[in-house]
């Protein structure tokens, strides 16, 4: 009943264009991100389904109701937005009430709803306090329960995690998602963290200048990215991409070093090659002929592994290793390329690549996941 | 005592020395003025002058006080004063809600409007007003002063105002509209009751500004709607005789705004700081 | 596809851009912003443009019934009329000295005030009080004090020995002048102080850190750090009392009506004169307009000044972006 479709929506404002011709599917229930950097119009999407903003072209339907001409409080969503947004002057109670007070429910209905939610948040002894005594923390949590005790078909999320520190940000996160299990209200949740959004999504857009790179789950989006766009922008650390040429057999080779990897043939002679940090082979020692040498230059634990930074050739790749492992500066080590892991893009495009011989996916637009 | 710390003494010895005068030269002649309507004259010809707390007499201020000529003039400028900051403050907060919060069109001429009218000396205007006024029969009354005062004090009160506005995050309507509010009950219920420091220290600009005025009020008024400046004014012509009730006029005539001034110091303060001064 | 046009710079234009009349914002706006826009236009607008039609024509109110249309005349008498341009130089003497003087005492006020200490807030409050007197108490205000025979401040300095018999100090054209500087300079300097004091308070203490860790002493922080971030400030200020001190005429009325033998009269007592005393309505518009016409290009002037300043500081922040 929460399932909101947008169909080649568009946002102009003046000459620049913030959203264009967006098409996509929430489905019910579904937690779906809308992933991408500053400036690619995940916000303004945000904004247009919420109906802070006018769609200048195309158009918005919530729940199989068309909604662009809707203000924001007949739509029936509730929002979470970055800077929390409380009322300055309110108290928790008031705040948490309000909405509810403008929809005239009944005062002990008001009263039941702000207990319940406040006490699942455990922030029923903030109630008579006002925003401006609380931490982030427990602002954010506030934010959170104007928003659940509106029990409205759809969330709306803008980046509500970008203002808590790191320790908090996490827990909040786990909170997310096992809020979401809880009541299965369809959201829509608006990051530049792509690790947010993998770990909280059904699916996710992924989008950039306005565009929409490619909308799907979470393993569609890390192991099959549409574009080179996506297989940049998700996955940490950030994949290694490199221009090779290719032979007629389908060898692909990177120039200025010895890499090589083997695709298929029916290839374009220039192709992008992309292999995430995991998917690059490391070991001391040549073990079937097939590595490559390379001297170790930067090494970055990050606990459960190791990111280093090889050289090999004048090409620099990143490789991820065990916990600790004893490498030091200057060390030689010997990669090759997992041949089951290849990401090959389009030098124009930037669209995947089938190493299979079938044409090349079209750019960005695949259907919502049933 | 270290050298060091010596020298800071010194420093902060002159800092308050000159701060001292400072203040002394800003506020010795209001004070002047004020004894000048309390103590008995002779006391203060004689060179030099007498100054005993135990011969204050406020008897002038008494005979000022029911002087219907005097009387009247209060008045008038309570009520002119008064009305105008309400009629600025109404109109021009709105204004300046939408100028701060919208792109519309024209919205950047009207403020490059708001800036013009600053730049208008008030004479320019003097004979204009005047004849209008005289037409719609308006001369010497309230209404068309209130009106005249409003032209001139209400692009200062939006430019001030917007600067308020501003400084409020925008998501905190985006909150009020998802919760269920207009745009107009949002700016209502949640803008305006968080900007209340920001008006009250327009509030009290705009009606010191009112209360102040004289060249205007000179010009368009007469007998019914004198103000009090205007009726203080009047008293120079006395000064060879009588500068006692010059002071005592004086005085009482600056009473409101300066009490006004000095109890909401800490909102002008903050006003004057946070929001017209955004160059 | 289309590609959506300037990805990275597109937020700038965001700002620039003017709204849809049709959105729903820009009609909530519109009507916000109506009434203030009509009563503007309607109380200052047109009467601007009767000034301007009066300043055109030969109007006498001692004959009021022929207003003939005479162009530009009454401006070219103005700029022939000697009384006229000493008025304009008696003008600018008060102005120079008063912006010059206010904005330099404001300056070392507020230096003195910006550190906290001890009733610090108590002697920001005290500031107010010249601010809040009306500009006609100001006047009634010094009249006593300058009096020739009983004001203070005769006493005062034959006390200190600084003279030696009592002066009239409103008796004389130039010092009347310099007396009407002086009480004016009392009203203005709170409100400076003030601006002032509030742009000192925002800069940030790191950078005085940051030089006296490279050895700068109070003198050199003073030039370069404080001066350069008040600039902009400094020059609103200018901007602001030049205007303010151009229009100044409460005092002027009560203190000295002008004189002695026109000593104290300046372009807006002039104005004032000519239209109201003398009922020469044409005249006096023409004038006021002259008035109006100086306070436009001195503000262009202090603009243009605030504006280049801006532009390279906009360059800078926009290469620190990238």
């Amino acid at each position: 009943m929460g399932q909101i479709v947008l169909e080649s929506v568009t946002k102009r404002f003046g000459n620049y264009t913030a959203v264009n011709e967006l098409s996509l599917t929430v489905t019910d229930k579904h937690f779906v991100s809308l992933l991408g950097p500053s400036g690619c119009g995940k916000t303004t999407t945000l904004n247009m389904i919420a109906g802070l903003e006018d769609v200048t072209e195309g158009n918005i339907s919530i729940n199989n109701r068309r909604v662009d001409d809707l203000p924001p409080h007949r739509r029936d969503l509730a929002f979470v937005f970055q800077d929390y947004a409380l009322y300055p002057h309110k108290t928790v109670r008031d705040n948490l009430s309000f909405g509810l007070k403008m929809r005239k429910t009944p005062k002990n209905e008001i009263a039941g709803r702000v207990e319940e939610t406040s006490r699942s948040l455990g922030i029923e002894h903030l109630l008579d306090r006002k925003p401006r005594e609380l931490s982030g923390g427990q602002r954010q949590r506030v934010a959170l329960g104007r928003a659940i005790v509106r029990r409205p078909e759809v969330f709306l999320f803008d980046e509500p995690l970008s203002n808590l520190d790191a320790l908090l940000r996490d827990q909040t996160r786990s909170e997310l998602k096992r809020l979401h299990q809880e009541l299965g209200t369809t959201s829509v949740y608006v990051t530049h963290d792509q690790e947010e959004a993998m770990t909280l999504s059904d699916a996710i857009a992924v989008m950039s200048d306005g565009r929409l790179e490619q909308y799907g789950t979470p393993e569609e989006i890390y192991c099959r990215p549409a574009t080179e766009f996506v297989a940049s922008f998700v996955g940490k650390p950030r994949m290694n991409l490199m221009d090779t040429v290719v032979d007629k057999q389908g060898t692909l080779s990177v120039p200025d070093s010895q890499l090589t990897a083997q695709a298929a043939p029916d290839l374009p002679e220039q192709v992008r090659l992309g292999v995430r940090a995991e998917n690059v082979r490391l070991s001391r020692k040549p073990a079937d002929g097939t590595e490559i040498s390379a001297k170790v230059r930067l090494i970055e634990p990050i606990g459960a592994a190791t990111d280093l930074t090889v050289i090999t050739g004048s090409v620099s790749l990143k490789v991820r290793a065990g916990a600790f492992e004893d490498y030091s500066v200057g060390d030689e080590v010997w990669i090759g390329f997992d041949e089951s892991n290849l990401h090959l893009f389009d030098t124009q495009s930037a669209a995947r690549l089938e190493v299979k011989r079938t044409a090349p996916v079209p750019e960005g637009q695949e259907r919502a996941p049933r | 005592m270290s050298g060091r710390s010596r020298r800071r003494y010194a420093w902060a010895s002159l800092r308050y020395g000159l701060l001292a005068l400072a203040l002394i030269y800003l506020l010795l002649p209001f004070f002047w003025m004020f004894l000048t309507s309390a103590l008995p004259s002779s006391d203060l010809t004689s060179m030099p002058p007498k100054i005993d707390i135990s011969s204050f007499s406020f008897q002038r201020y008494v005979e000022l006080l029911t002087d219907p000529t005097f009387l009247r003039p209060m008045w008038n400028s309570t009520v002119v004063a008064v009305s105008t900051t309400l009629i600025c403050i109404g109109v021009g907060a709105p204004a300046a809600y939408a100028v701060a919060r919208f792109r519309f069109p024209g919205s950047r001429a009207f403020m490059l409007t708001i800036l013009a009218t600053q730049m208008i000396p008030v004479i320019v205007l003097a004979v204009p007003l005047f004849v209008i006024l005289q037409a719609i029969g308006l001369l010497d009354s309230y209404e068309g002063l209130i009106l005249t005062y409003t032209a001139f004090i209400l692009p200062l009160v939006i430019w001030i105002l917007s600067g308020f506005f501003e400084d409020i995050p925008p998501s905190l309507e985006k909150a009020a509209r998802i919760d269920g509010c207009t745009r107009l009950q949002a700016m209502v219920r949640i803008i305006m009751p968080l900007t209340a420091t920001g008006l009250a220290a327009t509030a009290i600009f705009a009606f010191i500004t009112a209360w102040g005025d004289f060249f205007l009020a000179l010009v368009l008024t007469s007998v019914e709607a004198k103000t009090l400046p205007v009726r203080t004014a009047e008293f120079q012509g006395l000064f060879k005789l009588d500068y006692k009730t010059a002071a005592t006029a004086g005085v009482i005539t600056s009473l409101p705004v300066l009490l006004l001034a000095l109890a909401f110091q800490r909102y002008i303060i903050r006003g004057l700081t946070e929001g017209g001064v955004k160059g | 596809m289309t590609k959506s046009i300037g990805a990275g710079g597109g937020t700038k234009n965001r700002f620039f851009s003017r709204g849809r009349a049709e959105s729903p914002d820009s009609r909530f706006a519109f009507w916000l912003v109506f009434p203030s826009a009509a009563i503007i236009i309607g109380l200052l607008g047109y009467p601007i443009l009767y000034a301007a039609w009066l300043s055109l024509h030969d109007f006498k109110l001692s004959r009021p019934q022929s207003q003939p249309f005479v162009g530009l005349t009454n401006f070219v008498q103005m700029a022939q009329d000697p009384e006229f341009l000493a008025a304009l130089g008696r003008t600018t003497y008060f102005t120079v000295l008063t912006v010059g003087l206010g904005v330099l005492m404001a300056l070392g006020l507020a230096l003195l005030l910006a550190q906290e200490f001890r009733g610090s807030a108590f002697a920001r409050t005290l500031l107010l009080v010249p601010w809040a007197v009306p500009p006609v108490v100001n006047g009634i205000m010094w009249r006593w004090i300058y009096d020739g025979n009983y004001g203070a401040l005769n006493w005062i300095l034959l006390k200190l020995g600084v003279i030696s018999e009592t002066k009239l100090w409103l008796g004389t054209p130039e010092s009347a002048l310099n007396a009407v500087v002086f009480a004016e300079l009392w009203k203005l300097l709170p409100f400076i102080t003030l601006i002032i004091l509030a742009s000192l308070q925002g800069i940030p203490r790191s950078l005085y850190r940051a030089a006296r860790v490279d050895g700068a002493n109070a003198w050199q922080r003073f030039i370069h750090i404080t001066l350069p971030s008040l600039r902009n400030t400094l020059i609103l200020v200018l901007i602001l009392q030049t205007m303010w001190s151009i229009k100044v005429f409460d005092v002027i009325y009560v203190l000295t009506q002008g004189g002695p033998a026109n000593g104290t009269t300046t372009l807006f007592y002039y104005g004032y004169l000519e239209t109201f005393k003398f009922l020469d309505v044409g005249y006096g518009s023409a004038v006021a307009f002259t008035i109006m016409l100086l306070v436009l290009v001195l503000t262009c002037g202090y603009i243009t000044l605030l504006r280049r300043q801006r532009s390279s500081s906009n360059v800078a922040k926009e290469e620190a972006k990238v």
